[in-house]
């Protein structure tokens, strides 16, 4: 059992990974944090980090907006980087895997946040005592499980998981496998896509133009086009409310007047 | 000059009442106890009323600073175990403000708190989805990966570093100047569609870096070459030639135009991978 010991450290690590998406989103339940601290685990780090950087870019778009709950990045790359290492079959892998576990995992996490219902009911009856201390224990109780919910499947996917996805792979056509490779190439365009449904409207199309030539024809880096950005948004608001700041200009001062 | 000073005319007012205010009952003390709170604010979030706990656990110690008997304490309890839900960042701002009013009018002032809560959690949910998650984050975490590509550790190490500079003051001083400014802050603000404008900006941002990422981390080339007789035509070059990054720009409007049209994003990703093995398989890709 020599996987016994990277598979309780990789659990805790998703078990950090996990608490950040919930507690401080300090950003370590994102794809290329998640991922890059597998590969330091598992003693692989610059595999890591290229796996990370490829599932991170995949999954750009996935937040949680409102009360949607998205794909679970957090168990996505971290068993993925870490079957893509230990099978050692790199980022195609870590690819095909990481989506289903994603889709699975978030199943678990609608589990989490419909079992949490009890926390709150129970916090309603501690409410009745005016107990503030037992409220603050009943939403600190949530912590234990959120984390279960990810360190278990990663602890058992790391334990047992790797050596049959390496079997499976032996077994895959070059082709399927080189296709894969191209896929990793083009799955951040599904990535910017999800950001675009959830930015892009008739007028603002404009904008993807203006960056689109920024970095194909002047190769500018995304700094720099984040600055142009900033401008042009800046720029476009000063168009659009310039009457409107004029007006209440006027009023605002009118009123000290009086 | 004097121009100056009758834009801010409505502020010295409002100063008044939070220096009378301003260290009574809620000292920093307080305001770092909830900064440090907001910091585990979702892990009891649930269906029925989701953020609803969290927002209790994060205003215990202002409730426990202001009411001291059982009665009292079950009453503000009630108005902060109702349903919220916002952008766990831009919730900072709404705890300082109702951390005021709670201060100022006690129970008595509960409708005010309560309304507080409903009416600024959509809009403050809005704008932290569009500066944070559809913005920052997106910059920081490309940039960083695309160092992490080449196995730069540089790369994850910046990305935490960007998204955080933002993020972490965001959260500290939306509690402490929401208290500060108490109710007129955000208020007025979203009157004037302040907000709304922020927001939009952000956007704008947004838009024009991801139209900078697609030419710069979306690989699709086509190696095909068709023979007419001797003459040999390279279809990358042709379509370099039209538009550089005319692949990667066109697989990421079809897949906009399929999210948009209702299809699921792992159909879309499964159709990507089976197409690129096709697309392998005879030779065009």
């Amino acid at each position: 059992m020599d996987m016994l010991v990277p598979a309780t450290l990789v659990a805790f690590w998703a078990a950090i990974c996990t608490l950040d998406l919930f507690g401080p989103q300090l950003s370590f339940w994102r794809p290329l944090v998640a991922g890059t601290g597998v590969g330091v685990i598992l003693g692989d780090p610059v595999q890591g980090l290229i796996i990370a950087g490829s599932l991170e870019l995949m999954w750009l778009g996935v937040v949680s907006v409102g009360a949607y709950v998205p794909p679970d990045v957090v168990a996505g790359s971290i068993i993925g980087t870490a079957i893509g290492i230990l099978s050692g079959e790199g980022a195609v892998a870590s690819i095909a895997i990481a989506v289903p576990v994603a889709v699975a995992s978030q199943q678990l996490d609608i589990l989490f946040r419909t079992f949490t219902i009890t926390l709150m009911h129970k916090a309603d009856k501690a409410a009745l005592d005016g107990n503030l201390n037992k409220i603050q224990r009943y939403h600190l109780l949530g912590i234990p499980f959120i984390i279960l919910t990810r360190a278990i499947p990663v602890f058992l996917a790391v334990l047992l998981g790797a050596k049959y996805v390496e079997e499976l792979f032996s077994h895959i056509p070059q082709v399927i496998l080189d296709g894969l490779g191209i896929a990793g190439g083009v799955l951040p365009a599904l990535g910017f896509a999800m950001l675009l449904s959830l930015m892009l409207n008739k007028e603002m199309w404009i904008f993807l133009v203006i960056g689109f030539f920024l970095a194909a024809y002047l190769d500018v880096p995304t700094i720099g086009i984040a600055l142009v950005g900033v401008v042009v948004a800046i720029l476009c608001d000063r168009f659009v409310n310039h009457a409107k700041d004029n007006n209440s200009v006027q009023t605002s001062a009118g009123g000290g007047l009086e | 000059m004097s121009e100056v000073t009758m834009n801010t005319h409505s502020e010295p007012q409002e100063n008044l009442i939070v220096k009378e205010n301003m260290g009574t009952k809620i000292d920093k003390k307080i305001l770092r106890s909830m900064f440090w709170r907001l910091q585990l604010f979702q892990v009891s979030w649930n269906y029925e009323r989701m953020q609803g706990l969290g927002y209790a656990f994060t205003i215990k110690p202002v409730l426990e600073k202001l009411y001291k008997t059982k009665e009292e304490r079950e009453v503000a309890l009630k108005r902060h175990l109702e349903f919220f839900n916002t952008h766990s960042t831009m919730a900072a701002p709404i705890l300082g403000m109702t951390a005021a009013i709670e201060e100022k009018g006690g129970n008595g002032a509960g409708q005010g708190a309560s309304g507080i809560k409903v009416g600024l959690m959509g809009p403050l949910a809005g704008l932290g989805d569009s500066i944070l998650w559809l913005t920052w984050m997106p910059i920081a975490m490309s940039i960083g990966a695309a160092f992490a590509k080449d196995g730069n550790f540089f790369g994850p190490i910046l990305a935490l570093i960007l998204f955080n500079i933002v993020n972490i003051p965001l959260k500290w001083y939306g509690i402490k100047v929401g208290y500060q400014k108490g109710v007129n802050f955000l208020t007025q603000a979203g009157h004037s569609g302040i907000v709304q404008r922020y927001t939009t900006m952000a956007t704008v941002l947004g838009i024009v870096v991801i139209g900078g990422l697609i030419p710069q981390l979306v690989q699709l080339t086509t190696p095909y070459v068709l023979k007419v007789g001797s003459t040999e035509i390279k279809f990358q070059e042709i379509f370099d030639g039209i538009l550089p990054s005319l692949l990667p720009l066109a697989i990421t409007i079809i897949s906009f135009m399929l999210i948009r049209k209702g299809f699921n994003a792992i159909k879309i990703l499964l159709g990507m991978i089976i197409i690129c093995i096709l697309g392998k398989w005879i030779g065009i890709l």
